[in-house]
């Protein structure tokens, strides 16, 4: 049984437009990393969003560990916990000092007491190599050390699945490796990982295959080396040769 | 003719009494009215139109009139408005504030003996309309990642209210919050109107005595400003204190 199975997903913003997914469909196995790339507006992040139900489908499954989370019946506060989200704009929690961010969905979501929750902070720090900045605010950081912050707090409540939504975007070039290595540590580790992600070295090396969206819709799927470097469909060749142009 | 001095010898022990008046009319209408005000601003950006709709129209409506027809009609609204409340508010009231308020009317009179707490009421209902407005924009104005952030997290609506967004926005709006208690602190002389026994009353009452209008309406003005201003520095004192780098006004200022 796959970790993740999406059944013919859409979802309509505005019936004036056109749907942002138009009937998207994919399985996620355990321990799987996908990469998801397309042009803007392809609806990467929707698909990623719906998933944990950031928004709420117009129509479709999304069968998470046997279950369909869009029932009304499901607590979807129950299946957050195990789907970390990693935002391309960070989000930390500004008002929290990057120890009490971590600390708190362990200590209000998962209803650790204080110790445990600082416990696990320090220790998901120390693998990002923020520890030093456990008392910092998140104004307080250069991006690099905010993301590197987010995918802790993420990690920390211990998720099955992560989101990761252009993890990379807002970063200055310098600090996108940084952020690119915990990444391919986390997939060495056998993380069930969903990346939306214009690093085409980070697809190449970790991703065991690759969607290409276009226009609310999957239009070819496969194993990196294929779809990367000789994809069939003629649109996913335009949009490789222009983002390959673009960062390499 | 008596001296300055004299005169202020003789009614500074009544300023004393108004001024007290004016300072728990004041802080109580602004407690009730942060409450009043949060849980309306909480409604009116809720999706539900049954909690939607009311707290527009009580914004509306207390935004909307003068507060001087609110404090008269609510006087003379009574004893039908007042007999309700009374029921309601007495004993709670009583509990919470560990001495005996007696909302009560007596029947058949047209208006209230002592229309202390009905002024609170309309003091409370006034602020916490303008208060609610207030949070509701600095409820906006927090960055909607923020939320979701919370959610993705697992928290439920009302934790990610509670634990992010709300202590973001009173950091945003404390200025704009100060400002609002400073005009609930001035607006309370209003209840003069209504022989609520505070201080601009207490000065109406001294300056028809002695005739020294100016000096007494001075020495009255000196102390409204004096509580406005001790007022405004702590609201600083405390955005400073809770200030966060990145956050607010107090934020934005690189402490050195
Ligand atoms: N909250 C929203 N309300 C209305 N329309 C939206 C909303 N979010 C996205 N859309 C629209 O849905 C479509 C897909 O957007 P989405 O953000 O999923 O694309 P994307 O592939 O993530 O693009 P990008 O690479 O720019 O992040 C776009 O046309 C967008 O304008
Ligand atoms: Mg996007």
């Amino acid at each position: 049984m796959p970790l993740l199975e999406v059944r013919d997903l859409v979802k309509i913003y505005d019936p004036a437009d056109p749907p942002a997914l138009d009937g998207v469909s994919l399985t996620v196995e355990k321990g799987e990393v996908l990469v998801i790339i397309g042009p803007s507006g392809s609806g990467k992040s929707t698909l990623l969003r719906c998933i944990n139900r950031l928004v709420e489908p117009t129509d479709g499954e999304i069968i998470f560990k046997g279950q369909n989370i869009l029932d009304p019946e499901v607590d979807i506060n129950k299946i957050r916990q195990e789907m970390g989200m990693v935002f391309q704009t960070f989000n930390l929690f500004m008002h929290l000092k990057v120890i009490d961010n971590i600390r708190l969905g362990l200590i209000k979501v998962k209803g650790m007491d204080e110790t445990e929750a600082t416990k696990i902070a320090m220790t998901m720090l120390e693998q990002v190599g923020l520890a030093d900045k456990a008392d910092s605010y998140p104004a307080e950081l250069s991006g690099g050390q905010a993301q590197r912050v987010g995918i802790a707090r993420a990690l920390a409540m211990n998720p099955t699945l992560m989101l990761f939504d252009e993890p990379t975007s807002a970063l200055d070039p310098e600090l996108v490796g940084g952020i690119i290595s915990i990444m391919k540590k986390l997939a060495d580790q056998h993380m069930t990982m969903l990346v939306v992600t214009h690093e085409m070295g980070f697809a190449r090396e970790a991703a065991h295959r690759v969607i290409f969206m276009d226009e609310g819709r999957i239009v070819e799927e496969g194993p990196p080396k294929k779809l990367l470097q000789d994809p069939d469909h003629p649109r996913t060749q335009e949009f490789l040769k222009r983002v390959v142009f673009k960062t390499e | 003719m008596a001296t300055t001095f004299e005169i202020y010898s003789r009614v500074v022990p009544f300023m004393i009494q108004g001024f007290k008046l004016t300072l728990f009319i004041s802080i109580t209408s602004v407690s009730i009215g942060l409450i009043i005000g949060l849980t309306a601003a909480l409604m009116k950006i809720s999706k539900n139109p049954l909690l939607r709709y009311p707290a527009t129209g009580y914004i509306e409506v207390f935004r909307g009139t003068p507060l001087l027809v609110q404090i008269l009609f609510m006087s003379f609204a009574y004893p039908t408005i007042y007999d309700v409340l009374g029921d309601m508010l007495n004993d709670p009231l009583t509990d919470l504030l560990g001495f005996t308020v007696n909302i009560t009317s007596t029947p058949g009179t047209f208006t209230n003996p002592d229309p202390l707490w009905d002024v609170i009421i309309v003091f409370a209902l006034n602020t916490g309309a303008y208060q609610a407005e207030i949070f509701r924009a600095g409820i906006q104005s927090i960055p909607t990642g923020q939320a979701e952030a919370g959610r993705s997290l697992g928290l439920t609506y009302a934790q990610t209210m509670r634990y992010i967004i709300i202590p973001q926005a009173f950091r945003v709006v404390t200025p704009a919050l100060a400002g609002e208690f400073i005009n609930m602190i001035l607006n309370s002389s209003l209840a003069s109107v209504v022989a609520v026994q505070e201080l601009t009353y207490w000065t109406r009452q001294s300056v028809s005595i002695y005739y020294r209008t100016l000096e007494i309406w001075f020495l009255t003005g000196i102390i409204y400003l004096t509580l406005t201003l001790t007022l405004s520095r702590s609201m600083q004192y405390f955005e400073a204190k809770y200030s966060v780098p990145g956050l607010g006004v107090a934020g934005t200022r690189r402490k050195g």
